[in-house]
């Protein structure tokens, strides 16, 4: 009798065989992932910060340090880090500029560093990542709530390229966070045309007809908005199916689907 | 900034590769283990390899390790096998070779010196290290090993295993007190007799917790080698008393379901791409501003659901505006608190990992909330 209780100890092994065979798999590829001295350990911090410490303090290596933290949302150490690049190299002004922006949301101090980068060449609207530091700053005060000064700055970024190089070589999101703050002061129209240009220069944007919508809704041109929340909402789900994930097209400017699926059903509701 | 990206879609890659495949084992986490990195060993000779090596874990960051289930067998005449040491999966052959400084394993050559012997122990690899140690065979009958441990509570310096006869296992930190619920069974390997704890408080899947090769056995003392949270030893366990049918086998707190789970790993992000719309509108609807002036700053909320909806491992922090750590009036604390409690733990769909086969798994959450004189401003991506 014991004997077959302990047969029947030994059977449930054979129910795991699919999921060994998952696992026997995964640990043949972890001897794969380790035939090579990687540079970076991505997936254990204490091994990466034990690497840091024995990296020279240079604005590189410091930034790098500063990126661990916030990715693991210690603010008080991230924090340290990011300052400790500025004082080492003012040009890291930009990048943490945008990061206390883009991750922790502090825009006193985003725009202290957007003012300290910018002013290192005064007559040059210098470049944090893909954008000019005036629209950087344009997002700062737009999220402060101060519109106007977000518009002056937005047109910073935009003019003086638009004139020289014409509307198509401006990035369609800058004219759409230009809008955006246009809408918030009531200047419609001023918004439709920046929202024209950004529609031309990325035909297939649920974020510009989710916003010429809004503009619209404020004249009170109901079956235009409507027509342009129902582009946003079919642009939105082409979108979500060309690009695989959690997709938002920008997220300085985030649009939805249940708010335009929200706006779509109150405009059907102004019908009846 | 692209950087940064990239390393987080790795990240997020090879963490959900890993952490749902969960075969490993951590056995507690306040012991470091000794880091090898940078250590510069020389490459073992053909005859120091030949023999087979079983598993002990793949040490994943400088104080977590998991249990390695598995073994890698090489023998003289260039055979090489990778199986699991209980059987569960047909084993892999290839060849294996050396080549000056470096070693081969099917086809996969590992760089010089990456594959080291250190204290009769195999490396592998400097990125997350695999140790293995050499496979002695001990023979012993497996229904004598099993009627002397079934039904039976053990005890080491360390460590007190229980092992229930309907297949349940409890392991206890002798020192800490803590107790995670599992499922035991014995695996013959050669004639070998191994005990292996995996699965977790609900189910026998998710994982290997540890794998012990069976040294001796009697009615009052048992002997079994493995990893002791810091030594490969041969630990001696001496009887404790029997099983009686009134003991349950129960974990001391929360526990994960997964038996290799790190917070960092199974974070699931909430406030970015279209999640962040609901995470935002669930705090503008349930959360009452509490109007106090000063309580300005950072809020961080981190806990852990596990693949069965519990709740656990909350921690709260505050931050200042100047980003030094506070306390906030616990009006703020308590109701976030309580909206990831009874809002976010509870939503199964952050919790299924696949939406087809209908299967959970462990998650952490992580919310920063900045606040405004007890209002709530942003809440950080």
């Amino acid at each position: 009798m014991k004997r077959f209780s302990f047969f029947c100890f030994l059977v449930p092994l054979s129910v795991f065989a699919q999921d060994s065979e998952r696992i026997l798999k995964s640990c043949a590829s972890l001897l794969a992932v380790n035939r090579s001295v990687q540079t970076r350990f991505f997936f254990g911090e204490k091994r990466e910060k034990f690497r840091s410490d024995t990296l020279s303090a240079n604005p590189q290596n410091v930034r790098y340090r500063a990126f661990n933290y916030v990715w693991a949302k210690e603010y008080e150490q991230a924090a340290i880090w990011l300052e400790k690049t500025t004082t080492l190299s003012p040009k890291e002004h930009g990048i943490a500029g945008e990061f206390y922006l883009a991750q922790f949301r502090d825009y006193p101090r985003a725009l202290t560093h957007f003012n300290a980068y910018d002013a290192l060449t005064p007559s040059f609207d210098d470049i944090v990542g893909y954008n000019p530091v005036s629209y950087m700053r344009g997002l700062t005060y737009r999220s402060m709530g101060d519109h106007e000064k977000a518009i002056d700055q937005f047109s910073v970024a935009i003019d003086p390229l638009a004139a020289k190089h014409g509307a198509e070589w401006v990035n369609y999101r800058h004219f759409v966070s230009r809008a955006v703050s246009y809408i918030a002061t009531k200047q419609p129209e001023k918004a439709l045309v920046d929202l024209e240009k950004a529609a031309k220069n990325f035909n297939r944007s649920a974020l510009v007809q989710y916003h010429r919508g809004r503009a619209l809704l404020i004249l009170n041109r109901i079956a235009e908005a409507r027509t342009a929340f129902q582009d946003a909402s079919f642009f939105f789900k082409a979108l979500r199916a060309e690009r695989t994930g959690d997709y938002q097209e920008d997220d300085f400017n985030p649009v939805y689907e249940l708010e335009i699926d929200e706006t779509l059903a109150h405009l059907k509701t102004l019908n009846r | 900034m692209n950087n940064g990206k990239h390393c987080i879609r790795l990240f997020h890659l090879v963490a959900i590769r890993y952490s749902r495949q969960a075969t490993f084992f951590i056995f507690h986490f306040s012991f470091f283990i000794t880091h090898y990195s940078f250590t510069f060993a020389q490459t073992p000779t053909r005859e120091q390899l030949v023999g087979t090596w079983i598993g002990v874990h793949t040490e994943w960051d400088l104080d977590f390790a998991c249990a390695l289930p598995i073994y890698i067998q090489l023998d003289a005449d260039s055979t090489y096998h990778l199986g699991m040491v209980d059987g569960s999966a047909s084993k892999l052959t290839s060849t294996w070779s050396i080549l000056g400084e470096s070693v081969r394993l099917d086809t996969i050559h590992f760089a010089p010196r990456l594959v080291s012997l250190q204290n009769e122990l195999l490396r592998i690899g400097t990125n997350y290290p695999m140790v293995f140690r050499r496979f002695n065979d001990i023979p012993l009958d497996s229904a004598t090993v099993y009627e002397q441990l079934n039904g039976r509570i053990w005890q080491s310096d360390s460590l007190t295993i229980s092992l229930f006869a309907n297949g349940q296992a409890s392991l206890e930190n002798t020192l800490a007190k803590q107790r995670t619920a599992h499922f035991w069974q014995l695996a013959q390997f050669s004639k070998s007799i191994f005990l292996i704890i995996r699965g977790n408080q609900h189910n026998r899947d998710s994982g290997y917790k540890a794998l012990w090769q069976i040294n001796s056995v009697s009615s009052k003392q048992l002997q079994a080698i493995g990893w002791n949270g810091c030594k490969i030893a041969a630990e001696p366990f001496r009887l404790v008393r029997n099983l009686s049918p009134g003991d349950s086998c129960r974990p001391s707190g929360f526990q994960t379901c997964d038996n290799c789970f790190r917070q960092l790993w199974a974070e699931s992000t909430l406030t970015r791409g279209q999640k962040r719309y609901d995470i935002v509108q669930l705090f503008t609807k349930y959360y009452q501003p509490v109007n106090q002036t000063g309580e300005s700053g950072l809020v961080r909320i981190q806990f852990v659901v596990n693949c069965e909806g519990e709740r656990g491992l909350v921690e709260i922090n505050g931050f200042d505006e100047d980003y030094c750590p506070r306390q906030f009036d616990p009006r703020i604390t308590n109701q976030l608190s309580t909206i990831c409690s009874e809002h976010i733990a509870t939503d199964q769909s952050i919790r299924q990992s696949d939406s087809a086969s209908g299967l959970f798994r462990d998650i952490s959450i992580s919310l920063a909330f900045r606040l405004k004189d007890g209002r709530i401003t942003e809440i950080l991506p």
